[in-house]
């Protein structure tokens, strides 16, 4: 298994590395590759002074001010949406569980929305006000869904779903209601349900980075957990696993890495839903595998599709979602075909 | 030509009367107790012949036309700027408007006034200003949610925001109703279904807005009103224009707008007319619309000056934005608060907006 | 939250009461469990030694499948108490447990993704660290490889479960439950689901297993001959509550077994080769050498 993570992992940061040139290079400026090379090499102490300054401020600011920042912060997003998928996945054994099943999207989104509504977008923290109430409400929600599914002291899976389906209807209701009422020239509450990640410096990335590292590093710690989870709650109690609080603590840290990502970026759908899959067809559904390497996954992804939004029609931005959304349709007729032909059709996935 | 005694002409009077009250009430004018006919007579005559001498005696040309089908292109004689001096013309030059009338309002539609309107439905902030500006505070039977100008419009019924309460159009039965782009056609369709006289404006440019309060006066019979606001504004535009003039190439500024957080307006819009009217360049003028800002562009671009909308967005979002430090705007603490509704609005306080943008950009340049 | 504190509490118990040597491997002290106003299980005393093989028989209903949860710790007892070794199961770490104890489902392994390699190293779960390592990790290694030539499982050890037959994962859950090393093997009707070839082979592995390490057996049959031949003793039940208790010659009179089934007392027969009782069953109208409904 370590040969196989180092392998496949191996290949995963060349391949992110690699995306991070080639996504530098795009943008709606034109910088040659030179160019940008050398701006980001001034940057470096001692290397710099052999890479003088003969750019102008406007270009070194777009750079490292507005490309590389925004890159990074798509790799962090995307990383950290399809960990929580994966860990999502894996405790709920439902192929289609994805960060937001448990309501997690339409309480940021609420906060939001209320933010934007009454015209809070800058009191007290500034710009910070929108995300940490976005937050705020995510998690909320979370605890909500906890309580209402609560059964005698456990967490049935289904309890969650229904629960989660619950809040996210409720919910959901409620920001297109608030989103409907918008009379501004601009409806934002529908554009940052959509997703974006323009105009986010590098605070955004500094906020988010201990997110994905310490929650996916107590994710990874769990994955052996979630390979007993496959066997039923039933035989992985039986092993020895603590199966409420398991599913307890890493529900819980799932939801807040998601809810940290989501009130920065907005809803930014399919991440967490396709790359866990994707990474399961390369790489087997070993969990101590498949958690790492879906944050590598998505990373990747979404640094592309955020690539595709800043760039596909010129000047103007699509939303984030929007690309995650046109990925995941034709992802699925493939997993549908898949499934078809597959040997343990519809049970297999949930390996 | 027609006078207002004819009977109305009824190729066209079907169309906008299904309401068989909506009638009797533009009739009933028409056809008074037969005590009251003589006197009547009487008075039109006599107004008649004051006015055909009146116009004889300043010699001009054109008198009240014969009302043509044309695009909400105004009936009167007004075509050139007028002299703000030469206010005795002016007033003499106003006319009152000959009923019936048909326009054809935006969404192509000829609509034909009977009357001046006595009771009108406004469901525009913009509309609603003109109509105030004109002095039509009486006639206003019901506005929008959002119209909050003059003072006078907030006390007025409220007939909806982005969803109509058309039941509170219908029971206000007005004689016509005024909406602009913000309604789409399939509404104003709808309301024309349920028997309403409904006149759409839709302006493109600051001279489109100038011709609709035009043809405002025209329908409402408020033809020296309307000229009073028509020729402030030309008079504004006219000050802007010569002091944008003077200005060098050289000295362009490069101005960047932000009028919703996060978003930008290029072509298309009123505040990118206002910008290349007060003689300066929108950084965003490669797009069309709102937009969401290109933060790369902008940086190339450099803009001198920053305006922003007072009402929802905050500077120092744009300031601390990461990258936006070293652009001129930013470095220079050149950011300016612009009141949203001065330069959104295609309605009388729109050359007050275009007066305010361009102060922000080229201080102390206008005389 | 609570769990936290039984934890702890549960960790000071450890301390206090060291599992004793010469202890029952299970035994039951008025254990009963009820649930929803239904009493599935008596307040029962039971003991089972170290090594014995029991069989539990019973009609539907009769609880046996909530005695076994009652002793593997997956049903809370409503009365009395289990213990384990000795010690109260409740005092016991669920790793601890499953450590001492462990439960063959009947359903074998769910036809996943995984290897049979991987499903092996699972049982291992109880005894490793948070970051997945053993205290011997070759011990180990070599145990799984045993496990797999007992089991005739070598050659399938990197196939995946969703290619195998039904009796071929159910040999593969056999397997994750001897890498857990317990000292009590609990089986819930594990032949439920297999054709006779398999059913015999589970039952004579765990046998074998049982000769070779001293196991302690309580299973759950549904075919009584088959519990005959391998049961050292039987625990009837019905409607929660003993019946008979006993060695098969003892226990399995055709009066017994015919109340037990509420059925017409079946014939006896004693197995040619092995001496074992067999039970011949058949319908109130089957009669007069005739076959069932043929009047």
């Amino acid at each position: 298994m370590i040969r196989r993570l180092g392998g496949y992992g191996g290949a995963g940061v060349l391949l992110l590395l690699l995306s991070l040139i080639f996504t530098l290079r795009i943008g709606s400026v034109e910088l040659p590759a030179g160019r940008i090379f050398s701006i980001l090499m001034h940057e470096l102490p001692g290397i710099g002074k052999w890479f003088p300054r003969i750019w102008d401020a406007g270009e070194a600011q777009i750079v490292l001010k507005v490309r590389l920042p925004r890159i990074v912060l798509a790799a962090l997003v995307g990383a950290a949406l399809a960990v929580a998928g994966a860990a999502f996945q894996g405790v709920l054994r439902n192929p289609l569980a994805d960060p937001f099943t448990l309501g997690v999207s339409s309480g940021s989104s609420l906060g939001a929305a209320l933010i934007i509504f009454f015209g809070l977008r800058t009191a007290l923290l500034g710009q910070w006000t929108l995300p940490l109430t976005a937050f705020v409400t995510g998690a909320l929600t979370l605890a909500i869904v906890l309580a209402l599914a609560r059964d005698r002291g456990k967490l049935p899976i289904y309890g969650l779903l229904l629960a989660g389906v619950v809040m996210q209807s409720f919910l959901g209701a409620i920001v297109t209601f608030l989103s409907a009422l918008s009379d501004r020239p601009v409806n934002e509450i529908l554009f940052w349900t959509m997703g974006s990640l323009n105009l986010r410096g590098w605070s955004y990335s500094l906020v988010l980075l201990p997110y994905v590292l310490i929650g996916g590093m107590f994710l990874w710690a769990n994955a052996g957990a979630m390979n007993l989870f496959a066997l039923g709650e039933r035989r992985a109690g039986q092993l020895g696993l603590n199966t409420e609080r398991t599913k307890m603590t890493v529900l819980l840290v799932a939801t807040l890495v998601t809810a940290a990502a989501v009130s920065v970026s907005g809803v930014i759908g399919f991440v967490g839903l396709i790359v866990p899959h994707m990474i399961r067809l390369i790489a087997g559904p070993d969990y101590r595998l498949l958690v790492p390497l879906s944050a590598l996954g998505g990373a990747l992804f979404l640094m592309w599709a955020d690539t595709l939004a800043r760039s596909l029609l010129g000047g103007t931005e699509i939303p984030l979602g929007v690309i995650t959304a046109f990925a995941g349709a034709p992802f699925f007729a493939l997993l549908l075909q898949r499934s078809k032909r597959g040997k343990g059709g519809y049970g297999s996935w949930t390996g | 030509m027609k006078t207002g005694l004819e009977e109305n002409s009824n190729e066209f009077a079907g169309q906008e009367k299904a309401d068989p009250m909506q009638n009797e009430r533009l009739n009933s004018g028409k056809r008074p107790a037969p005590a009251y006919r003589f006197g009547q007579m009487l008075l039109t005559g006599t107004a008649a012949l004051l006015l055909t001498l009146s116009l004889a005696a300043c010699g001009q040309s054109q008198s009240v036309a014969a009302p043509e089908p044309t695009e909400t292109e105004t009936q009167t004689a007004e075509q050139a700027p007028a002299e703000a001096a030469d206010t005795t013309e002016a007033v003499e030059a106003a006319s009152q408007t000959v009923y019936p009338l048909t326009l054809t309002d935006a969404t192509g539609t000829e609509v034909t006034f009977d009357a001046a309107p006595a009771k009108i439905v406004s469901l525009a902030p913009s509309e609603t200003e003109t109509l105030f500006a004109l002095g039509l505070d009486e006639q206003i039977v019901g506005v929008s949610d959002n119209d909050d100008y003059p003072d006078a419009a907030k006390s007025k019924p409220k007939m909806g925001g982005f969803e109509l309460n058309t039941e509170a159009i219908a029971a206000a039965q007005p004689d016509i109703v005024f909406v602009a782009d913000v309604t789409d056609d399939a509404t104003v369709e709808s309301l024309r279904g349920l028997g309403l006289s409904v006149f759409k404006f839709n302006p493109d440019t600051l001279e489109d807005v100038i011709d609709d309060i035009a043809t405002y006066g025209e329908i409402t019979d408020r033809q020296e009103e309307a000229k009073d606001v028509t020729d402030k504004m030309r008079a504004d535009m006219e000050k802007v224009r010569t002091a944008a003039a003077s200005i060098d190439e050289a000295d362009r500024k490069t101005v960047y707008l932000e009028f919703s957080p996060g978003w930008t307006v290029g072509k298309g819009e009123f505040m990118d007319e206002l910008i290349s009217a007060s003689g300066a360049i929108n950084a965003a003028e490669a797009t069309t619309g709102w937009s969401e800002v290109d933060a790369e562009a902008v940086i190339q671009a450099d803009p001198d000056v920053i305006l922003y909308s007072q009402l929802s967005v905050d500077p120092k979002t744009i300031k601390d934005r990461s990258g936006w430090a070293a652009i001129a705007a930013v470095e220079n603490d050149q950011l300016f608060a612009i009141d949203d509704n001065l330069v959104s609005r295609p309605g009388p306080r729109l050359s007050e907006g275009l007066i305010e943008v361009f102060n922000a950009i080229y201080p102390d340049a206008l005389q | 939250m609570d769990w936290m504190k039984r934890s702890r509490a549960k960790k000071q118990q450890r301390r206090n009461n060291p599992p004793s040597e010469a202890s029952p491997a299970v035994s039951l002290h008025g254990a009963a469990c009820a649930y929803e106003g239904k009493q599935a299980v008596q307040p029962l005393d039971w003991i089972v030694q170290p090594g014995e093989f029991w069989v539990i028989l019973g009609p539907n209903g009769s609880g046996k499948s909530s005695l076994l949860g009652l002793i593997s710790g997956a049903e809370r007892a409503s009365a009395g108490g289990v213990n384990i070794q000795g010690r109260p199961l409740a005092e016991y770490g669920r790793r601890e447990l499953a450590r001492e104890l462990a439960v063959l489902p009947q359903e074998g392994l769910p036809p996943l993704g995984i290897t049979v390699k991987d499903a092996l190293e699972m049982g291992r779960f109880p005894y490793r660290d948070r970051f997945g390592r053993e205290p011997d990790g070759a011990a180990a290694q070599a145990l799984l490889t045993r496990i797999a030539e007992r089991l005739a499982l070598t050659e399938l050890l990197s196939r995946r479960l969703d290619e195998l037959s039904g009796g071929q994962r159910q040999r593969a859950a056999l397997g994750q439950v001897m890498a857990q090393q317990p000292n009590v093997l609990l089986l819930d009707e594990p032949t439920a689901y297999l054709d006779i070839y398999y059913q015999l082979d589970i039952m004579e592995l765990v046998q074998q297993w049982r000769a070779e390490e001293g196991l302690t057996v309580i299973a759950v049959l549904h075919d009584l001959n088959l519990a005959a031949q391998y049961a050292q003793r039987l625990l009837l039940l019905r409607e929660g509550a003993r019946v008979a208790e006993g060695t098969p010659e003892e226990v399995l009179t055709p009066e017994v077994v015919g109340a037990l089934y509420e059925v017409m007392p079946p014939i006896r027969v004693g197995h040619e080769e092995i001496g074992v009782p067999q039970m011949l069953f058949r319908a109130q109208s089957a009669k007069n050498g005739k076959r069932p409904g043929s009047e």
